[in-house]
């Protein structure tokens, strides 16, 4: 299965402070100002405590109807609303990135010592720095591997959304070694390192639902209230 | 009174260090460090609750005058020590088994602190027994869980289901919150109260208590 997963390492961050601002969600109070020269200062010092990496995998998929996705080697995904996302999907890049443990032991510690805004600010760097990685991989995925060959690219899905139950979060792992990244499933779901995302691609000459290579995914989630919505 | 007022400015604007000079002073000249508590720590957390609901603070705000009011506590916390002075609640706090998310439990700890509750966190991965214990053993009467993920959800409930076992739901409230919780959901699973963000769960912690 994963003779031809690909490791990427130490892609470069750049935390950009509008997003990292956007995930805490409203900012416009009067301790905006102290609050955006928190993230300014961090996003440096975050640098030196993030170890970027992912794992891809390209999946072969068998078939997509009645709210099923059959992929190659008997997996299968479960939810309507994810089938007809990847209606005419050929190929799915399966990925896990993560920046690893170091930046929320350094989130558990501020919080500890009552440094809450610097806590919240770093904890909000980390979300950005493991979207970054995931938008690194999807990049090369559109690049190297759609491009290439004349396939058109879905949005980046991941399980836990409203459309894909969180517990299929196991099928995708069963799909690529994330353990080679340092990535495990709790029987939760939950991803460890907590700053670690998965994400599907779909590829596909004929695929009906298509995204520009640095769309956000929002457009294709229901959650409305999210902070890190982009309108 | 007139320092008093001047911490109570302070926690609100966040001046952490201001709050701590102004405490460190007061109780020098000899105020009674439970009136710079409940005269200016407490009720300057309330305006700060108030402001957020209102939409006049947000989550960043909050988290500056918190810190500021902890400054100020830090100070006070050994001078009230063997006064006697009961807080509003002991709330056992902590999010439930199997899931390890904290910022919204901490942030639910810290308003409740800055009320007047005396906060035991019990941490993340917080087993069902863990919380009985808590009640048992520490006295709780107010259990806050937290859960991130629609997996650990049911975690709330075998809570509950520990606390009846126990022999000791009838000597707290519950409270539930996080992302995935609705009312709905709480009271499906028999719990006393549900907050849907960090303020609304101290008026929900002081309504359950009869505050």
């Amino acid at each position: 299965m994963d003779k031809n997963a690909r490791v990427i390492a130490g892609m470069p961050l750049a935390l950009d402070a509008d997003t990292v601002l956007r995930h805490i969600g409203n900012t416009g109070g009067p301790a905006g100002p102290e609050l955006r020269a928190n993230v300014e200062q961090l996003r440096r010092q975050a640098q030196e405590m993030l170890t970027p990496r992912a794992v891809l995998q390209l999946v072969a998929v068998e078939g997509v109807a009645n709210g099923t996705v059959n992929l190659a080697g008997g997996h299968s995904f479960h939810s309507k609303k994810l089938s007809g996302l990847l209606a005419g999907a050929e190929t799915l890049a399966v990925m896990v990135g993560t920046v690893g443990e170091k930046l929320e032991e350094e989130v558990s510690r501020l919080f500890a010592v009552g440094e809450y805004v610097e806590a919240l600010a770093l904890d909000a760097i980390g979300s950005v720095a493991v979207e970054e990685v995931c938008q690194h991989v999807r990049s090369l995925v559109c690049r190297e591997y759609a491009d290439a060959v004349g396939l058109r690219v879905g949005p980046s899905l991941s399980p836990g959304y409203q459309y894909w139950d969180i517990r299929e979060q196991a099928v995708l792992f069963s799909l690529l070694p994330a353990a080679e990244i340092g990535v495990t499933l709790t029987e939760s779901s939950l991803m460890l390192p907590r700053k670690s995302e998965s994400a599907i691609v779909p590829l596909g000459r004929d695929l009906k639902v298509t995204a520009g290579e640095d769309e956000p995914p929002c457009r294709f989630c229901d959650r409305q209230d999210c902070p890190a919505r982009l309108r | 009174m007139a320092d008093l007022k001047a911490i109570y400015d302070a926690v609100i604007v966040g001046d952490a260090p201001k709050v701590k000079g102004l405490v460190q002073e007061s109780v020098d000249a000899g105020v009674d460090p439970k009136a710079v508590l409940q005269k200016a720590l407490i009720p300057a957390m309330a305006e700060v609750g108030r402001r957020m609901k209102a939409q006049e603070f947000y989550v960043p705000e909050v988290l500056i005058a918190a810190r500021a009011m902890q400054w100020g506590l830090n100070i006070l916390k050994p001078l009230l020590a063997g006064t006697g002075l009961e807080p509003a609640g002991r709330v056992a706090i902590g999010t439930v088994k199997s899931d390890l998310h904290d910022i919204g439990k901490n942030l639910v700890g810290m308003m409740l602190e800055g009320a007047g509750f005396e906060i035991i966190d019990l941490g993340t991965d917080v087993t069902p027994e863990k919380f009985v214990a808590a009640v048992k053993d520490k006295r709780a009467n107010v259990i806050g869980m937290s859960a991130l993920l629609t997996t650990t959800m049911p975690n709330m409930k075998k809570t509950i289901d520990a606390l009846k076992e126990a022999g000791v739901r009838e000597q707290v409230k519950v409270l539930v919150g996080g992302a995935p919780v609705t009312q709905r959901y709480a009271d499906e699973i028999g719990a006393d109260g549900y907050a849907p963000d960090a303020s609304s769960a101290v008026d929900i912690a002081k309504s359950q208590l009869g505050i």
